[in-house]
C-alpha cells in the first residue's frame, strides 16, 4: 500500500545485533583457517599461496564492491537502499583487514607470479617490455596504496552515515557523501582494474585483456548483492529489520543480483569472443589452457552455473520476492564465484582440473572468519539501519508496481 | 458508434470525481471490497498502488515478452546454423562452419528485438490501445482530477462456480451515487454510454 500523503512517521532505533558468541566463533574460524595456511605453507607453498590469493581476493572484492554500492546509491539518490545501506557499510568494514591480507599476499609473490623471476623477465621478449609494470615494487606499492585509499574513503563515507544517527544533519551529510562517492567511484574504476590485473591476470604474464577489470568487477559486484540478500533475509527473520525491510527491498536486491548475473556473462563473453575471433597467439593461450581436456568441463560448468542457473532462477518476478529462493540463488552464486576464482587461478599451476581440498577449504574458512567477524562486530556496535536518515521513510514505505 | 442509436442510450454507470490521488486510493480500495464489482479508475498520471487498490491481477505482458524473447533466441540459432552450415558453408577466419561464439551477438540481438516488439504489441493489446475513436468522460481527467466509474453490470454474467451465465442483481444508480459521495467524491454524475475507455 502507498503512504504518499503520510510521511510524518518516525522510525524507531532498530537497535544493534548482539553477537558476542558468534564473533568468537568467527575469530576461531579465522585462526583455524590461518593455521591450515601455515601448515600447508610448510608442505606445499604454491598450493598454500594460491589458496591465500583466492581467499584474499574473494572477500576483498566483496568488501570493496559493498563500498562501491554505497557510493552508487549516494550519487544516484537511491532512497530504496537506505534500509539496507548499513549492511553494506558493515561489509565494507572488512577493507581494513583486506589491507592486512594484501600485505600478506606480497610475501607470496615468489610462489605465485612467474614475473618475480627477474632473470626470466629479462630473457622473455614480451614480458621484458612489461618489466616496469610487472615488478614486485609496483605490485606491492600500487596494491597497498589502492586498498589504503579505499579504507580512507570507506572511513569518510561510513562516518558521515553514522553521524546522522548521532544527530548530524541528513541533508548536508547527503551532499558531502555525494562528493566522496564521486571521487571514490573514479578512483575505484582505475584501482580495481589495476589490482585485478596484477593479482589475477598477471598469473599468466603474457596474456592481456582490457576487459579483465570490468569482468572481475561484474562477478564480485554480483557476489556483494548475494551477501546483501543473505544478511537482509537473516536480519529480517531475526526481527531486527522486520519493520524496515519488506519484500519490495528483497525484490530490488534480487533484481540487482539478476542484473549482474547478466552483466558478468556479458563482459565475460565479450572478452572471450574477441579473443576467439582475433586468434592472436598471446591472447588465445589463456583460453587454450582453460579449454584443454582437464579444464574444458569446468569452463562450461562455469558458464552454465554462474550465468544459466541464476538467470533462469531469478527471471520470474515471484521468485525474486521469495526469501528461500533468493537465499538459494545467493549461496549458489557465492559458491560459483569461488569456482570462478579456481578457474582463474589454478590452471596456471595445475594440470588435472580444479582442486578443492582441505587446504583450499581451510584457507577460505579463515578469510570467511575474518569477513564475518568484521560484519558482526560492526553490526553489534551500530544500529542495523540508518534510522534517522531522511531517505529511510521513503525506503520503508517502498512500493513496487 | 457511427450508426445512429436506435434506442435512447441508458445510463452506463456513475462516476465520482476526486481531487487528489490519496483519497482516490482509499476510495478505490473500498469500492473493490463493496458489492460493486464493475468499476474502473481514471487518473491524469500513473498512481502508485492503484492496481493493488483496484484488486487487478498482475499483467501478463511479462509472459509474452519471455515467450517471444526465447522464440527470438531459437530463431537466431536455427537461422544462423542453417545459413552458415547447411545452405552456404563458407570458411571465415579459419573457424568451423557452425561457430556458436560468432552467433551469440545475433542471438542476443534477436532475443531483444523479438522481446521488445512483443512487449510493445502486447501492452497495446492488453490496454485496448489505440482508442482514437473513443471519448473521455470529462476533460479534467487529463488535467487535475481523478475519477472512479462504477459501471452498470451486464444483465447476465458467467458464474465461476456453476460455470453458466446467471442473472446479476439490478444496478441501483442512486446507491452507487450515495456510496461514492460517502467515499469523499466531490462531484458525482450518472453517465451515458458514449463509447469511452
Amino acid at each position: 500500500m502507498s503512504h504518499h500523503g503520510d510521511h510524518s512517521v518516525t522510525i524507531s532505533n532498530p537497535g544493534t545485533v548482539q553477537s558476542k558468541g558468534k564473533q568468537l566463533v568467527f575469530l576461531g574460524l579465522a585462526i583455524l583457517g590461518f593455521a591450515v595456511f601455515g601448515i600447508s605453507l610448510l608442505t606445499d607453498p604454491t598450493r598454500a599461496w594460491t589458496s591465500f590469493l583466492m581467499g584474499h581476493f574473494y572477500f576483498m572484492g566483496i568488501a570493496v564492491c559493498a563500498l562501491f554500492f554505497i557510493a552508487t546509491q549516494w550519487i544516484t539518490s537511491g532512497a530504496w537502499s537506505s534500509a539496507v545501506r548499513r549492511l553494506a557499510e558493515g561489509m565494507s568494514s572488512y577493507l581494513i583487514l583486506a589491507l592486512a591480507t594484501t600485505v600478506g599476499l606480497c610475501f607470496g609473490m615468489k610462489s605465485l607470479y612467474h614475473w618475480f623471476d627477474r632473470v626470466w623477465v629479462a630473457s622473455d621478449p614480451i614480458v621484458s617490455g612489461k618489466a616496469g609494470y610487472l615488478s614486485p615494487q609496483f605490485f606491492a606499492i600500487s596494491a597497498l596504496v589502492s586498498v589504503a585509499v579505499w579504507v580512507w574513503f570507506r572511513h569518510k563515507l561510513v562516518s558521515l552515515s553514522l553521524g546522522v544517527d548521532q544527530g548530524a544533519d541528513g541533508r548536508s551529510t547527503f551532499l558531502k557523501s555525494r562528493v566522496f562517492s564521486t571521487l571514490f567511484i573514479m578512483f575505484f574504476a582505475l584501482s580495481f582494474t589495476n589490482i585485478a590485473i596484477l593479482q589475477l591476470k598477471s598469473l599468466d604474464p603474457h596474456w592481456f585483456s582490457t576487459m579483465f577489470g570490468v569482468y572481475i568487477f561484474g562477478g564480485f559486484f554480483q557476489c556483494f548483492f548475494a551477501v546483501l540478500a543473505i544478511l537482509t533475509i537473516a536480519l529480517r527473520r531475526s526481527g531486527h529489520l522486520a519493520k524496515i525491510v519488506n519484500e519490495n527491498h528483497l525484490h530490488d536486491v534480487a533484481k540487482w543480483l539478476f542484473a549482474f548475473t547478466v552483466f558478468w556473462a556479458y563482459t565475460g563473453f565479450s572478452q572471450y569472443m574477441l579473443i576467439w575471433y582475433a586468434n592472436l597467439p598471446e591472447e588465445t593461450g589463456y583460453f587454450l589452457l582453460r579449454f584443454n581436456p582437464s579444464w574444458e568441463l569446468s569452463s562450461f560448468a562455469l558458464f552454465i552455473g554462474k550465468f544459466g542457473v541464476p538467470f533462469l532462477a531469478l527471471l520470474p518476478r515471484a521468485n525474486k520476492r521469495t526469501e528461500n529462493l533468493v537465499l538459494c540463488a545467493a549461496f549458489w552464486i557465492l559458491g560459483m564465484e569461488y569456482f570462478e576464482l579456481m578457474w582463474l587461478v589454478q590452471p596456471e599451476f595445475l594440470v588435472g582440473g580444479p582442486r578443492f581440498g582441505l587446504t583450499e577449504a581451510g584457507v577460505w574458512v579463515g578469510f570467511f572468519g575474518l569477513f564475518a567477524w568484521s560484519i558482526s562486530r560492526f553490526l553489534a556496535k551500530h544500529p542495523v539501519a540508518p534510522y534517522k536518515d531522511p531517505w529511510l521513510e521513503h525506503s520503508v514505505f517502498h512500493h513496487h508496481i | 458508434m457511427s450508426s445512429a442509436p436506435k434506442k435512447k442510450p441508458e445510463d452506463a454507470g456513475v462516476v465520482g470525481f476526486f481531487d487528489d490521488p490519496e483519497t482516490l486510493l482509499t476510495a478505490t480500495a473500498k469500492v473493490r471490497d463493496s458489492n460493486f464489482k464493475h468499476f474502473d479508475c481514471f487518473t491524469p498520471f500513473p498512481v502508485h498502488g492503484l492496481e493493488h487498490a483496484q484488486g487487478l491481477a498482475r499483467s501478463k505482458v511479462g509472459y509474452v515478452t519471455a515467450t517471444l524473447a526465447f522464440t527470438g533466441t531459437a530463431t537466431a540459432v536455427a537461422f544462423q546454423y542453417y545459413a552458415s552450415k547447411v545452405s552456404w558453408p563458407h570458411i571465415v577466419g579459419g573457424k568451423p562452419f557452425n561457430s556458436l561464439p560468432a552467433f551469440v551477438p545475433i542471438i542476443f540481438e534477436l532475443s531483444v528485438l523479438f522481446g521488445g516488439i512483443a512487449t510493445f504489441v502486447a501492452m497495446m493489446a492488453f490496454n485496448r490501445l489505440p482508442n482514437l475513436g473513443k471519448k473521455i468522460i470529462d476533460p479534467s481527467l487529463t488535467n487535475n482530477r481523478f475519477a472512479i466509474l462504477i459501471e452498470r453490470p451486464p444483465e447476465q454474467e458467467e458464474d465461476d462456480f456453476v460455470k453458466a451465465p446467471v442473472a446479476v442483481a439490478p444496478f441501483d444508480p442512486l446507491a452507487a451515487e450515495a456510496f461514492l459521495k460517502s467515499l469523499g467524491a466531490k462531484d458525482v454524475r450518472v453517465v451515458r454510454d458514449e463509447g469511452w475507455f
